[in-house]
């Protein structure tokens, strides 16, 4: 064998990077539609509401993402038959749902008093004080951290390949049992990430910048 | 009941596991902190090539799962003929990562300290290096003490990654369990809740901390 084919090697990781943004994306867009009925009853003067809602924000966020995907996996399949995919999916949606959850929350609870006093002084219903006065500010504070979460998660995605989620590290891992050096096929995988990564955090960061600009000028 | 029961027969070495796992993470503070506080000075040094050079090396490993630094380093030390056992190569891995995450975490600390007090330092003759021990970094530490909690917080979790190159730790031995007595669900559901009991306990000593250390400023 004379050298190693790096474009080939490419190639062959990178066709793990498809499952790698769907597990991403599929469990950022579920764990969002999920978290805001949770964050709802998060931040609710209601007790029946609140406390089982901060059980389950705690309890997802304190166990660990991989505890998570191999109790899913190996615990679940028996049960209902799962493949790897929607087992990963559905623990990274889960784990997803409670983080985006407690930064909505922050969201919420950091809308100034005044504002819904102010709308409830209006004569507003109670609907239209969340929905229009205060939902609207709150998704200004809690977009930017739920932005950068977006490469948490890109990254805690990589834990579906030790359940056998076919994403960049089990191309990895394919590679190197065929016999490539691991430092050269891992840091292809590591290259691969930061080409998805970067650009995401950049964006993070320019939602954050136009929104703290946007609030200093209202 | 029988689920109690077996609960009660696993726990013994679960916990053991959880001790591993929390020399894990102690191990991982040992060589991250300092590493970080390192790379945060490195990271705001006068020289441009200095600051750019481990400005890079931070996005890098903040930027890549660690999955994949612990992978690099367990199958690709060997190739270049150095053997680390599993525990000190998660060590190391995990550290590395540890360390760019608590960086930014210094930086911030430091930053907080203003250019009036470095002014202050200098006209009361004290020399840069007391001052940064005696001055900036008592300061510093007040405000980055929270942060640097909830990185730990975070790393115990992560250590179960440990559980992927076969260290004995607490989700090695409840994976063990499961396989050997095919009770996945009933094992790794006590895993997990000890693992979020451990965090819930430690995050809430956290925002105890962050709340004093607020009153008194």
């Amino acid at each position: 064998m004379s050298g190693i084919d790096i474009a080939g090697l490419f190639s062959a990781i990178g066709s793990g990077l498809t499952i790698t943004i769907v597990l991403t994306v599929v469990s950022y867009v579920v764990g969002s539609v999920v978290a805001i009925p949770l964050a709802l009853a998060r931040s609710s003067h209601v007790r029946v509401l609140r406390w089982p809602a901060i059980a389950i924000i705690d309890i997802c966020r304190g166990i660990p993402p991989l505890v998570w995907l191999l109790l899913i996996y190996y615990g679940i399949s028996p049960i209902i038959a799962l493949e790897p995919l929607p087992a990963a999916l559905i623990g990274l949606s889960l784990i997803s749902a409670a983080y985006l959850a407690e930064n909505f929350r922050a969201g919420i609870d950091n809308v100034h008093r005044g504002q819904r006093e102010a709308a409830m002084a209006l004569g507003l219903t109670p609907g239209n004080q969340f929905w229009r006065v205060v939902a609207p500010q709150a998704i200004n504070i809690a977009l930017p951290p739920s932005a950068s979460y977006a490469v948490g998660l890109l990254k805690d995605s990589a834990k579906a390949s030790i359940i056998g989620v076919a994403d960049v590290i089990f191309m990895a891992q394919l590679e190197v049992s065929r016999g490539t050096p691991a430092v050269l096929v891992f840091s292809i995988a590591a290259l691969l990430y930061l080409m998805v990564g970067v650009p995401l955090s950049y964006f993070s960061r320019h939602v954050d910048r136009v929104i703290r600009t946007k609030m200093v000028t209202v | 009941m029988i689920f109690f029961e077996t609960w009660i027969e696993w726990l013994p070495d679960l916990l053991l596991g959880l001790g591993v796992s929390l020399a894990l993470t102690g191990c991982v503070a040992l060589v991250g902190f300092p590493c970080g506080l390192l790379l945060a000075l490195l990271t705001s040094h006068k020289n441009a090539v200095v600051r750019a050079i481990f400005i890079v090396f931070v996005e890098i490993f903040r930027g890549i799962p660690l999955l994949a630094v612990i992978y690099l380093l367990y199958f690709g030390l060997p190739d270049a003929g150095i053997t680390l056992s599993a525990f000190m190569t998660m060590v190391v891995a995990h550290g590395l990562n540890q360390a760019a995450y608590s960086s930014e975490v210094f930086r911030a600390g430091l930053l907080h300290i203003g250019l009036g007090q470095r002014e202050a330092m200098a006209s009361l003759g004290i020399t840069p290096t007391k001052g940064f021990f005696h001055v900036v970094l008592p300061q510093a530490l007040r405000a980055i003490l929270g942060p640097l909690m909830s990185l730990l917080i975070m790393a115990f979790q992560s250590s179960s990654l440990a559980y992927t190159i076969g260290v004995s730790e607490l989700t090695s031995r409840a994976f063990s369990i499961g396989a050997m007595s095919f009770q996945y669900l009933e094992v790794l559901a006590l895993a997990g809740l000890i693992y979020a009991v451990v965090a819930i306990a430690s995050s809430r000593v956290v925002s105890n901390v962050e709340e004093k250390l607020k009153v008194n400023r």
